[in-house]
């Protein structure tokens, strides 16, 4: 990712004169604020509850969640490091049957929800299961915390897929040849040079593999682990205590902060070590035999567990389940919210690219807190909204008496704000990246021409940073048909999401119902994945 | 350079224009005026304010103090700021940044929103020899056909002022040559009144009518190329455009005394006064000697001519280019050619 201290004095983006009202920069910096300040709201609310409830947490629950939420993260970061590396080593440094194709199904798993990989494994291996009768064989039942790790973990890897396997590329085969010239193995290379310069990269996508962990509800309330997040979905919707909720929520988010703080510096070191070799492509190792095969057996395993077994047993069980309800509402409940919610993206993404292209202090400021929004896991977002409509509310009482309109949770508005508050990050990077991409140069050239600050928009940013913009766009949507946690907490009644409805099979232990709405999400979150890759590939 | 405007009237003035940017000084009280249909080149080492100054007349960066005018209005001041798009000013830079989205015919279209059917771009093209790679996108074409898409594009509007940013210099050396002598031929054409920006003496006196020499900020000289070139009348500005005998002496007699004999001054000067006499190697003439003060101390062969390096008793030192045939040690005669000597205050 490009800072703003990449841009060289030639670039310089001349301080184009909007109208106050249109100046997108600063409706960006404003947007970023906006959707910062429920944050603020939290922490007040924390502070303000009365610490009963959470003196009796602390003294029975309390240390039980956050052990399951450590543990959970380290497991699944652990499991999910070992087979992205592993499988990212292999595509760059050999060849193999299946190379090819398999090194972009590795990055797949990535639109499989883990709480629907987590339904289809229980389903499978849960005691009389079909596929144990098949088999003959009693598999231990994917459950608890061992078993909601390994879901994360075949669920997540791509995320260190992709970065090791982008950092193997970009060394190249010359510090290894080197090495090799040195006197080292194959083996003694690998430990010595190949894997010390890629461990940030793999640091980095470990850490975001634990941000993930963390902000999950789906998972480990469904396989039965008593996480942070589920403490305060339990908070919020068994007891109705905010304030407490509010208070597990301002822990979950130290927590979180502590590992995108990890990620932050990982990334830092692997700029650093990213030197001028990125020419050189990996010259890969012939494979023949059964080093082959093996090859091909440990990177198909990933794809295998972590979305074509679970697909097939969710495809069987819709085949021979017919459906209780209808779910086409919620098909349209889903759809309803990622498409505003990926406009509101491009929206909060492009402004707030332009406050950052401004390079205003103030500006950037409101955007980088906003994008540290990134590690706010779904269930903290949605008590922080809860909080600032709470807060709200009690200033609006203290002001006037009678027509005080009553302010609720459960409403779309809040929902679409908590997803922006959630993955501000994710549309605010794409756009920077595609606006980063428009030189300074071109504004000027746009202006001489007699382009007004409006017409240099709309002929030449948006043009320009399509590809982004959509990427903003896209990657919201999906991030927010996935997620479950804030949607169960401030949804209305009414409104139906295939993760919602799939959610609440499962827990009623109606696998079967559940395999429908599921496999519906991943029909639609797949082709977005793919979607992507192509929006990627062309940069 | 609308025609119907006589020649000789003032196209653009600057009237002691003083720009800072963070707290330095970029341009200190320059003044320079641009008459209609002149090729004006600022030329001046890097850092000297050459592209703010370009710049701020452009209309993308604000002025301290001063005013830039056209005849029709102020363009800027330091309360005013005319934003580029309506100053029809035309400006080509380095990079020559083209609209990578847009074909060739698009982006010399961009600015003439009333060309519904591209006719003029496609003329403008024409003129530019362009007119088969109209379909083209920018990164299809070679960086001598970049220059003159960007060249089309700002003067398709019919520009008051054409600015050139260094807009030759991401050139290839070989190609350089022909392509500016082709701008050259196409805004004299059009009748454009251009300012032009280069760090490249040599671009500068072929391209110019005139040169302003920018040295820190500030105006140092203002002359026509070969005024600068052979009469210089500061030692920065005769070194910007090429090699230069400095030669310190003094007033004496009424005449100037220094260590390859005296000659007349042009003006008067107060007696003792100190003066360095600006020469140019090719602006010396060499002739044998039976017996001089001066002796050949050095001769690099390098074709055509010659750098002959003469050494005076008291170690002064003279080059000249010439294609004479001399060897290290002979005495010589030294001539310099009155009208080609320029006179700064030492």
């Amino acid at each position: 990712m490009g800072t703003a201290d990449s841009f060289t004095s030639d670039m310089t983006v001349s301080r184009a004169r909007f109208g106050v009202l249109a100046d997108p920069a600063l409706w960006g910096a404003m947007l970023a604020v906006v959707f910062a300040l429920p944050i603020a709201a939290l922490f007040a609310l924390a502070a303000s509850g009365d610490a009963t409830y959470l003196d009796h947490v602390a003294s029975t629950r309390l240390p039980e969640f956050a052990r399951n939420s450590a543990a959970l993260a380290v497991l699944a970061g652990l499991g999910a490091a070992i087979i992205g590396t592993t499988s990212a080593w292999l595509v760059t440094r050999f060849e193999f049957v299946g190379r090819k194709v398999l090194s972009w199904l590795l990055i797949l798993p990535l639109a499989m929800p883990g709480y629907v990989a987590a339904y289809s494994w229980y389903a499978l291996t849960s005691a009389g299961s079909r596929f144990e009768a098949v088999i003959g064989i009693n598999f231990p039942t994917v459950t608890g915390l061992t078993g909601a790790a390994m879901v994360f973990a075949f669920t997540l890897y791509p995320y260190v897929y992709l970065l090791a396997r982008n950092s193997f590329e970009a060394h190249g085969r010359l510090s290894w040849d080197v090495a090799r010239s040195l006197g080292a193995g194959p083996w003694t290379a690998f430990a010595r040079v190949s894997l010390p310069l890629t461990w940030p990269a793999i640091a980095a996508g470990t850490a975001l593999v634990g941000m993930e962990v963390l902000a999950d509800y789906g998972v480990a309330d469904f396989l039965g682990v008593t996480t942070l997040t589920v403490g305060i979905v339990r908070a919020w919707s068994s007891f109705s205590d905010p304030a407490a909720a509010a208070q597990l929520a301002v822990m979950l988010l130290f927590a979180a902060l502590l590992l995108l703080g990890a990620e932050r510096g990982a990334r830092g070191r692997r700029q650093f070590s990213v030197s001028g070799q990125t020419d050189i492509r990996p010259v890969r190792v012939e494979l023949s035999g059964l080093p082959s095969f093996l090859a091909l057996i440990v990177c198909i395993l990933p794809v295998a567990v972590g979305l074509a077994i679970p697909t097939a047993q969710l495809i069987w069980l819709a085949i021979e389940t017919q459906p209780a309800r209808s779910i086409l509402p919620a098909i349209q409940g889903t759809a309803f919210l990622a498409f505003w919610s990926g406009l509101l993206a491009i929206v909060l993404g492009l402004t707030a690219a332009y406050a950052l292209r401004r390079r205003n202090r103030i500006g950037t400021a409101a955007v980088r807190m906003v994008q540290a929004g990134y590690a706010i896991p779904g269930a903290v977002a949605a008590i922080a909204i809860l909080s600032a409509l709470a807060l709200l509310q009690s200033g609006l009482n203290q002001i006037g008496s009678g027509a005080i309109p009553l302010l609720t949770g459960g409403s779309i508005l809040a929902l679409l704000l908590a997803y922006q508050t959630r993955f501000a990050a994710v549309a605010i990077l794409p756009c920077e990246t595609g606006l980063m991409k428009v030189r300074g140069d071109l504004d000027e050239a746009a202006r001489s021409l007699g382009a007004r600050p409006r017409e240099v928009v709309a002929r030449v940013h948006v043009p320009l940073a399509a590809s982004g913009i959509a990427t903003a766009g896209v990657l919201v949507a999906i991030e927010v048909m996935k997620e479950l946690p804030a949607t169960m907490i401030l949804r209305p009644f009414d409104l139906q999401t295939l993760a919602v409805t799939a959610h609440n099979y499962a827990s009623d232990e109606r696998l079967a119902q559940a395999a429908l709405p599921a496999l519906v999400l991943l029909a639609i979150c797949m082709p977005a994945t793919a979607a992507l890759n192509l929006l990627g590939g062309k940069k | 350079m609308r025609e119907e405007q006589p020649q000789g009237t003032i196209a653009l003035q600057l009237e002691q224009v003083t720009c800072q940017l963070g707290g330095k000084t970029i341009l200190n009280d320059v003044s320079l005026s641009l008459e209609r249909g002149e090729i004006v080149v600022v030329l001046g080492p890097s850092g000297a304010g050459k592209s703010t100054l370009l710049r701020s007349i452009a209309g993308f960066e604000p002025i301290s103090s001063g005013e830039i005018r056209t005849p029709q209005k102020v363009l800027s001041s330091a309360s005013k700021v005319e934003p580029p798009e309506t100053r029809n000013i035309g400006v080509v830079v380095q990079s020559f940044a083209l609209f990578p989205h847009l074909t060739a015919a698009q982006n010399v279209g961009f600015g003439l929103p009333q060309d519904g059917n591209g006719t003029v771009a496609l003329d403008w093209l024409n003129r530019v020899n362009l007119v088969d790679r109209g379909q083209s996108y920018p990164h299809e074409l070679s960086g001598g056909e970049q220059q003159r898409v960007a060249l089309a594009r700002a003067l398709a509007r019919q520009p008051d002022i054409v600015l050139l940013d260094e807009a030759f210099s991401s050139l290839d050396q070989q190609l350089r040559g022909s392509v500016r002598r082709e701008a050259k031929q196409l805004l004299r054409d059009a009748g454009a009144t251009v300012l032009a920006v280069t760090h490249d003496p040599e671009e500068a006196m072929e391209f110019a009518d005139r040169i302003v020499v920018l040295s820190k900020g500030e105006v140092i000289s203002d002359g026509s190329p070969q005024d600068l070139y052979w009469r210089p009348d500061s030692p920065v500005a005769a070194r910007l455009l090429g090699e230069v005998n400095e030669l310190r002496g003094t007033v004496k007699d009424g005449s100037f005394e220094t260590d390859f004999g005296s000659f007349d001054l042009p003006t008067n000067h107060p007696e003792g006064a100190s003066l360095t006499a600006l020469v140019r190697p090719t602006a010396i003439g060499l002739s044998r000697a039976t017996s001089s003060e001066h002796l050949v101390s050095d001769v690099r062969f390098s074709g055509g001519q010659s750098r002959i390096v003469i050494a005076s008793q008291n170690g002064a030192e003279l080059s000249v280019l010439t294609g004479q045939e001399l060897e290290v040690g002979t005495p010589v005669m030294v001539e310099f050619a009155p009208a080609r000597i320029g006179w700064s205050r030492a």
